[in-house]
């Protein structure tokens, strides 16, 4: 979307001044921050407001996915060419059990980890980042720190910066 | 984990990434050789026939089964301890789930050849797969052996993504402590993770969905691949116990597996050893205390099943196990499996790294010499006296099993130097955050 | 994208590993011709089956034998049902006789001590020599027009003679004293309702085993309500005592005692009562006289005599190797006392049949033998006989043969007695050449030649020398070949048998019918006083531990089929042992020797010393040891890679694509053991000697079988001290694969509860029977087809394939596994691969051995066992590619093409019925031109079992489907069912209701199936087998 960032982004230290600089961002109008840190932390999503996964409902239609398939694939192959064995039926059910088992299983995953990485693509593309050198020299979040993006106006850097340093950010950079 | 703080765990674990030393590529040598004995010895099989393997006419599931179902129980563990533990929320699993699941990913990797290794006309193996042909032939799904092919297919692609879900985040934070070409490559295998709230909030559910899915999948695997004896009519595999039986003995040789594997890591990186505990070890060995009774009580029982049903080819064949030709095997397995595991009820000993290290070994060897019993001997010894038959081994499956353990350990070194062998981030998870307020106290 | 493998990179590795799997599997794969010939001759149509009938070779008893040929080239051997002696069943060894004319070690043409000479030139040289001397024929026995050629081709000063190491001359002199007539007279089993053999090993050697079998299966086989007694007297039990319903083990010499001791028990009231020199002879051996001093029990004896007495309804016989033991002629004279006694002379004992069986006695040999070495004569020719190997060294015939100046041999091998020869002009093999037979008065049988000359052997026709030999004498033979002179003599049988019509339609009708065959007059005999004079009293004293040399089913003292793989590689039935001789050896006998089954042992007598492996069994008199015949020749074989005693951990590598065929030598040679003394009447061979020492060398022997109990060494019990309860198999018990009944418990009365173990089950089941089962699979299978919109298939529309076998009909004599071994391009895999369980056979001849418990003794089962094509089976559902699946017949079908070689059709096959192709196996040239066409020939990887001969099944469908009609009942025959002489098997459409094997099923009360619990539901019915209350040898 957004192609030109505008905006503050700045390190943390700590979790818990991270936590409220976050919360006091989004109190004072500040709601499309994107955060990052070396792991998932719930005080952090807590503070983002617990935004909620659509990856399940993918997981689920793979379930089905896979299990419709598995019944299909298995009558029409038996029937295609009848050849019985021993006394079992040409067309038997108990049997199917195992393979409509592990093909849900498989469909589903393969929707998880799908879905998993478009919806991460999706966000990320939503959210515009910082294009500065600093930025991009900037290591340490996967490391040991963690970092806020605050996209925003022109007129409102100075006071995002200020709610910033308030919780003693390691460093504040604003890009425009 | 007082020392432990973010930083020094990421220093920690990726001073395993360092270029490997001469001990590494030592090793490596022999490993390679061991797999050049097996590619030698099976193409040696594809031109001349079974003949170089022991298996003969009653007896016509030998090594390569055996091999087939200890490399797939290897391959439990893994999956067992990343997924299963991950939803009970396991406090021992993080530091071990990493290393344990690339166990996993190998030995099934190792386990999905020998299907192919053992059947008589390897160049047509891609018939047991239902892809359209002009044959107009489809596979029978009536087959356990079908049942097999889709169970490893699902649980090999399922154990590998769960592996590489887990390390994108890692690999982003090797690119991040790297420059250079070595920034590059895991860049792109990285996927250009960054760890923002985005992504952590699709990925946490994403990898709750799959532990959630994988542990149904890790028990039903090891039934299904139970099912192709229990659906015999064979006394000895015509068992309604075999599935639980299985699966505990998987999970049994997978925590000795881990055991094995583990504590050399430890000993080779000391960085490991601050992470890795004694206590997250002790766990594994309560593992095995727990899950080798539920193995011995299934021998047991078998026993006491085909003394009580009364059915004659059943204690026929009971009696032969321990009595018969082949009870050098047995006697192994019953040892291996049901003795050696005892010492671990004393804590000194749970907690020594070289009684748990010999006795994980005697356990793997317990295990293979189960299968042995369970494939060989119960073929040996059936209904028709006159086709009773005897097992003798053969030069062939030996290399071919030697070139196994080859395969396998060639992927494990190099999974121990390309990948950070310790979950980076869920060992952060599990660390308490770095906080002011923890600061001041 | 994180996936572990994308698609295309799939592909790629599943090409190259394809790809590399398929050059690996390719190379070097043999090309063959399948028609090997330049021009084909008339008869050659693709595709087609052309069976010409002629005569069997293999021994004297010249049974029909049908050739079977496809693409102009003869692949089956089997019986000429209209042949009035065999009736359309062959012995292994007649079957063999196909392994015998496409044998790797044949003699390629005409040489000189290995270099090649010209037909002409060598013709011209024996007839030279002949010229210039006296000459000596050794020849094989053959009746016809055969002999009159001889004579005119050798001249009159040439000595004759007919070379066969099956004493039966003891037989001829027998009866020349007994009866005045030295003919072999035709023993009626069939109207006898007691049997009693006195070592006459009818179902291996004796006389005709086809013949004899077919007799004995119907007096002994049981129906409406009776069956005929059977009680074998011998040091022996064999195949023969296997079967029967008593066994009398006795030393060497006994029999002859016994014999007389019925006989004198009988005197009373027989007509010859008024006898007084006869009497007073007999009183020699009044019972307790004869128990005494035989050990048997005066019981045994009487019940004998009572069971003997039946009126001329009994026959008593005797003969075969192990009676040949000094005394056989008056063991022949004793027998033809009893006979007389009993009144069966003329009735079952019936002359005028005069056989043309057995050679000159070996006196006559023994004097020529003599003769040669004192240069008596100018040339010595030798054609198809091995008296080299088959004498024993004391006969000195290899010494003597050194000191002749000429030795010709015509023999169509190159066998011992040929290597010794100064010139070897191979003749063609009896299946390439022209000839007749007259087996017994009144049975006139032609021999034609089934093929072309084998392409690359240059032969001719023994005739056709003989003629050449005659015409170079200057004898007046018009006939140009050997085919002309038969026709002509034949010409001359037309006139004497009145035959009307043409002679053409007389010689065409000859040759589609096998021959001309007449009854002949039956004739009775009068005993001779020299019978019962004291000469004739026996007199002989077993050694404390003696040997006897017996034949088996597949070899006998001539050692033909010493080298034919098929008779190697099928185990003996008795001792299920293959590739190998061996020393059966009493159980009490080897305990007070120390020896243990699977010893090896050194075994020493005057002659010789052989180290042999123990083969510890109650089949064998106490004090007895036996060894077989036949065996010690070397076979060209395949050498496969041995793995054998080495390393498991070090490679074994074959290194050639083809592996090379090397010869091999398998077991020893009996006559090394035996001395060269001959019965002093007959002149027969002595095959019984003493045992100097026996003692195990304490190495183990490599006695292989593929019987998986003997593996196990089950046959000493767990605790290897014998006894007979702890003997036989621990196996059959309560597991039925054999089952019994008694004749009193089949006609209602005799209590079935307690009873022979065998009898009860462990199991009992109440499955849906076979029919209903089969119907609603039908059932099923249309439901389906319908729903995917289709017409076909359509299960058991007309033909449901399914088998019956009596046991009680079934002697184990293994015929039938030659004849599916033919049929079935079974390959020969040798002795290692039988050690490992890598035995091919899709039948076996099972053996159970069971003690019963009631009479303590140790009982002898066989059972024919191949695939059953289970309704239910187990094989079926378990193939994850449908290699195997259910015909639309109730065959369980196996698709060669689409088997990847999972082996778990064999893992859940309860009857371990399937065979796994474990390397591609190699049939030695020219062997590989007796395969059929018909059946596939399997690569390695690839899963096999009994098909019931669906080759055979599609040919008669075929052949029904050209004349618009349905297929009759017994119009299909299976391989086995073809050549079983004693009818145990019978096959047919389960549809049919007027099927003989329909009928059966419906209306036996004896019908069981092997594993019924299981539930299989095999297609094949056992019908019990049936023992006089409850007692069986």
């Amino acid at each position: 979307m957004s192609n030109q960032f505008s905006g503050v982004w700045a390190s943390y230290e700590y979790l818990d001044d991270f936590c409220n600089a976050l919360t006091e961002l989004r109190g004072s109008g500040f709601q499309r921050l994107t955060t990052i840190s070396p792991c998932p932390r719930h005080e952090i999503s807590h503070a983002l407001g617990d935004p909620q996964s659509p990856v399940p409902f993918f997981t689920l239609a793979g379930m089905f996915t896979g299990f419709s398939i598995a019944l299909t694939i298995m009558t029409f192959m038996t029937l295609d060419w009848i050849l019985p064995v021993s006394g079992k039926p040409v067309v038997s059910y108990p049997i199917m059990g195992p393979v409509l088992f592990e093909l849900s299983v498989l469909f589903s995953v393969w929707f998880t980890i799908i879905s998993l990485i478009g919806l991460c693509v999706k966000d990320n593309r939503a959210h515009a980042f910082p294009e500065g050198k600093a930025w991009k020299d900037y290591r340490r979040f996967t490391r040991d720190r963690f970092g806020v993006i605050v996209p925003c106006t022109q007129h409102d850097l100075d006071k995002v910066e200020g709610i910033l340093n308030k919780f003693q950010a390691e460093e504040v950079n604003r890009e425009a | 984990m007082s020392n432990v703080t973010y930083a020094s765990i990421n220093d920690d674990i990726l001073y395993s990434l360092r270029p490997p030393g001469k001990s590494w590529f030592a090793s490596m040598a022999i490993i390679l050789t061991m797999l050049g004995m097996g590619i030698f010895a099976f193409g040696y099989q594809i031109r001349h026939g079974m003949e170089g393997s022991g298996i003969n006419n009653p007896i016509g599931w030998g090594v390569y089964i055996t091999n087939f179902v200890f490399w797939v129980g290897i391959g439990h563990a893994g999956t067992l301890i990343s997924a299963v533990l991950y939803l009970v929320r396991a406090p021992f699993r993080t530091s071990i789930y990493r290393a344990s699941e690339a166990m996993t990913v190998f030995a099934v990797m190792t386990a999905a050849l020998f299907p192919l290794i053992h059947i008589g006309r390897v160049w047509n193996f891609y018939w047991l797969i239902p892809y359209p042909n002009q044959r107009l032939l489809w596979v029978n799904f009536k087959s356990p052996l079908l049942w097999d092919v889709f169970a490893v297919n699902t649980y090999m692609s399922v154990s590998i993504l769960f592996f590489l879900v887990g390390l994108v985040p890692d690999f982003a934070v090797v690119r991040d402590e790297s420059k250079g070409l070595k920034r590059v490559f895991y860049g792109i295998i990285s996927l250009g993770f960054r760890g923002t709230n985005h992504e952590w909030k699709h990925y946490m559910r994403a990898y709750l969905l799959f532990a959630a899915i994988a542990t149904p999948l890790v028990f039903s695997v090891h039934s299904i691949v139970s099912w192709d004896f229990a659906m015999s009519s064979i006394p000895g595999w015509h068992t309604t116990i075999f599935p639980p039986y299985f699966v505990a003995g998987a999970i049994f040789s997978g925590c000795a597996m881990v055991l094995t594997l583990l504590l050399p890591l430890r000993a080779i990186f000391p960085g490991f050893r601050d992470i890795i505990e004694m206590k997250d070890m002790e766990a594994m060995a309560k593992m095995i205390l727990f899950t080798g009774a539920i193995v011995t009580y299934a021998y047991l029982i078998e026993f006491f099943i085909a003394y009580y049903s009364g059915a004659r080819y059943e204690k026929a064949l009971f009696w032969f196990r321990p009595f018969g030709d082949l009870k050098i095997f047995f006697f192994l397995m019953f040892f291996c499996n049901c003795i050696s595991p005892l010492p671990l009820w004393n804590k000194k000993l749970r907690t020594n790294v070289y009684a748990l290290f010999i006795i994980s070994i005697l356990i793997n060897i317990g295990m293979w010499m189960e299968r042995f019993n369970i494939v060989v001997t119960s073929l040996a010894h059936d209904f028709d006296p006159y086709a009773w038959g005897f097992y003798k081994f053969e030069w062939v499956e030996m290399w071919i099993t030697i070139g196994s353990f080859g395969w396998f350990s060639m992927w494990f070194f190099i999974f121990v130097k390309i990948m950070p062998s310790l979950a980076v981030m869920e060992l952060k998870e599990a660390l308490n955050p770095p906080l002011r307020s923890a600061q001041h106290e | 994208m994180t996936k572990g493998i994308n698609r295309r990179d799939f592909f790629k590795v599943a090409a190259v590993s394809g790809a590399a799997a398929a050059v690996a599997s390719c190379k070097g794969d043999p090309v063959e011709e399948i028609i090997p010939m330049l021009v084909p001759p008339s008869e050659y149509v693709p595709g087609a089956t052309f069976s010409f009938a002629t005569t069997c070779q293999e021994c004297s008893a010249n049974c029909g034998m049908v050739l079977r040929t496809r693409e102009a080239r003869a692949i089956k051997a089997e019986g000429n049902p209209h042949h009035p002696i065999n009736q359309g069943s062959l012995c292994p060894t007649g079957q063999a006789s196909l392994q015998g004319m496409y044998s790797p070690s044949r003699s390629k043409g005409p040489n000189q001590k290995g270099k090649a000479v010209a037909w002409d030139a060598g013709i011209a040289q024996v007839a030279a020599k002949v010229k210039s001397g006296n000459t000596l024929y050794i020849g094989s026995q053959r009746s016809g027009s055969f002999g009159k050629l001889l004579k005119s081709a050798l001249g009159a000063k040439s000595d004759i003679l007919t070379f066969d190491m099956n004493p039966v001359g003891s037989i001829r002199k027998g009866n020349e004293i007994a009866f005045g007539t030295t003919e072999v007279p035709h023993y009626a089993i069939d109207k006898a309702k007691v049997l009693i053999g006195f070592g006459a090993d009818f179902m291996e050697s004796w006389l005709n085993s086809q013949m004899h079998m077919r007799a004995y299966s119907s007096m002994h086989a049981f129906s409406h309500g009776e069956k005929g007694k059977f009680v074998h007297v011998s040091p022996h039990l064999g195949l023969t005592g296997a079967s029967a319903d008593q066994w009398v083990a006795v030393k060497p010499g006994q029999e002859t005692q016994i014999a007389l001791s019925i006989a004198n028990q009988l005197l009373a009231k027989s007509a010859l009562s008024g006898n007084e020199a006869l009497k007073s002879y007999l009183e020699g051996f009044e019972v307790e006289t004869v128990a005494k001093a035989t050990g048997i029990s005066a019981e045994v004896l009487k019940e004998l005599a009572m069971d003997f007495a039946k009126g001329g309804e009994s026959l008593a016989i005797a003969g075969g190797p192990v009676a040949s033991n000094g005394e056989g002629t008056k063991l022949q004279v004793a027998v033809n006392i009893l006979n007389a006694v009993a009144g069966n002379v003329g009735k079952t004992v019936q002359f005028g049949a005069n056989y043309q069986v057995g050679g000159s006695s070996l006196a006559d040999v023994q004097a020529a033998i003599g003769k040669i070495a004192k240069g008596a004569y100018s040339a010595v020719i030798i054609e198809n006989v091995n008296p080299a190997y088959a004498l024993p060294k004391g006969s000195g015939f290899k010494e003597a043969l050194a000191k002749a100046p000429f030795v010709v041999s015509l023999s169509t091998e190159e066998d011992e007695t040929s290597a010794l020869a100064h010139l070897h002009l191979p003749t063609s093999h009896a299946v390439e050449s022209w000839g007749d037979a007259n087996p017994r008065s009144g049975v006139f049988s032609v021999q034609q030649p089934a093929m072309a000359k084998l392409p690359g052997y240059d032969t001719q026709e023994l005739g056709d020398l003989l003629l050449a030999f005659a015409k170079q004498q200057g004898a007046a033979e018009s006939a140009a070949s050997y085919q002309d002179y038969i026709k002509q003599a034949w010409a001359g049988y037309q006139k004497d048998w009145g035959v009307s019509g043409s002679f053409e339609d007389f010689w065409k009708a000859s040759l589609q019918k096998g021959g001309h065959f007449g009854d002949f007059k039956v004739s009775g005999a009068t005993l001779k006083s020299a019978a019962y004079s004291d000469a004739m009293a026996p007199k002989l004293q077993a050694a404390a531990l003696s040997l006897v040399t017996m034949n088996t089913t597949m070899h006998d003292a001539n050692g033909t089929g010493g080298n034919k793989s098929w008779l190697l590689e099928i185990p003996d039935p008795t001792t299920q042992l293959v590739w190998d001789s061996w020393m059966e050896i009493n159980a009490e006998t080897a305990v007070s020797l120390g020896i243990n089954h699977g010893d090896l042992v050194e075994l020493k007598t005057a002659q010789g010393t052989q180290k042999l492996s123990a083969y510890v069994t109650y089949g064998v008199a106490d004090g007895v040891v036996a060894v077989p015949n036949g065996l010690g020749r070397e076979v060209p074989f395949p050498t496969y890679v041995s793995t054998r005693n080495k390393s498991i951990f070090l490679p074994h590598v074959e290194m050639a694509a083809d592996v090379t065929i090397k010869p091999l030598r398998v077991g020893e040679r009996a006559a090394d053991l035996l001395d060269f003394t001959l019965d002093a009447n007959s002149g027969e061979l002595v095959y019984v000697a003493e045992v100097k020492s026996l003692k195990a060398t304490g190495e183990e022997a490599y006695m292989v079988s593929p019987n998986g109990v003997d593996q196990h060494h089950d046959i000493a019990g767990l605790t290897g001290e014998y006894t007979k309860a702890k003997a036989g198999d621990r196996s059959g018990k309560d597991r039925g694969f054999v089952q019994t009944a008694s004749v009193e418990e089949m006609s209602g009365h005799g209590h079935v509860e307690h009873g022979h173990h065998l009898r009860k089950r462990h199991y009992t089941t109440d499955n849906p029977s076979n029919t209903d089962f089969y119907q609603e699979r039908a059932a099923d299978v249309a439901y389906h087809t319908e729903w995917s919109g289709r017409d076909k298939p359509v299960y058991y529309e007309n033909n449901k394939w399914e088998m019956a076998i009596d046991l009680d009909r079934c002697t184990g004599c293994s015929a039938c596994v030659v004849a599916c071994y033919a049929e079935n391009n079974i390959p020969v895999v040798g002795k290692e691969r039988n050690l490992n369980g890598r035995e091919m056979s899709w039948l076996r001849i099972a053996r159970y051995q069971e003690p019963n418990h009631e009479t303590g003794a140790l009982e002898t089962y066989f059972t024919p066992e191949m695939c059953g094509q289970c309704a239910n089976a187990g094989c079926e559902p378990v193939c994850p590619v449908y290699a195997t699946y259910h015909n639309d017949e109730g065959i369980n079908a196996m698709v060669y093409n689409r088997c990847v070689g999972t082996r778990y059709c064999l893992n859940n096959c309860a009857y371990k019925q399937r065979r796994f192709n474990w390397r591609t196996y190699e049939f030695p040239a020219p062997l590989h031109m007796q395969l059929n066409p018909g059946v596939t020939v399997r690569e390695k990887g690839v899963m096999e079992k009994c098909n019931f001969c669906y080759t055979r099944i599609r040919d008669v469908k075929d052949a029904a489907k050209d004349q618009g009609r349905e297929i009759f009942d017994g119009e299909v025959l299976t391989a086995c069912q073809q050549t079983c002489p004693t009818d145990a098997i019978t096959f047919g459409n389960i549809k049919d209701p007027k099927a003989k094997v329909t009928q059966i099923k419906s209306t036996t009360k004896r019908g069981y199936t092997q594993l019924e619990e299981v539930n299989y539901k095999p297609a094949i019915t056992y019908l019990k087998k049936i023992n006089h209350d409850n007692r069986k040898a």
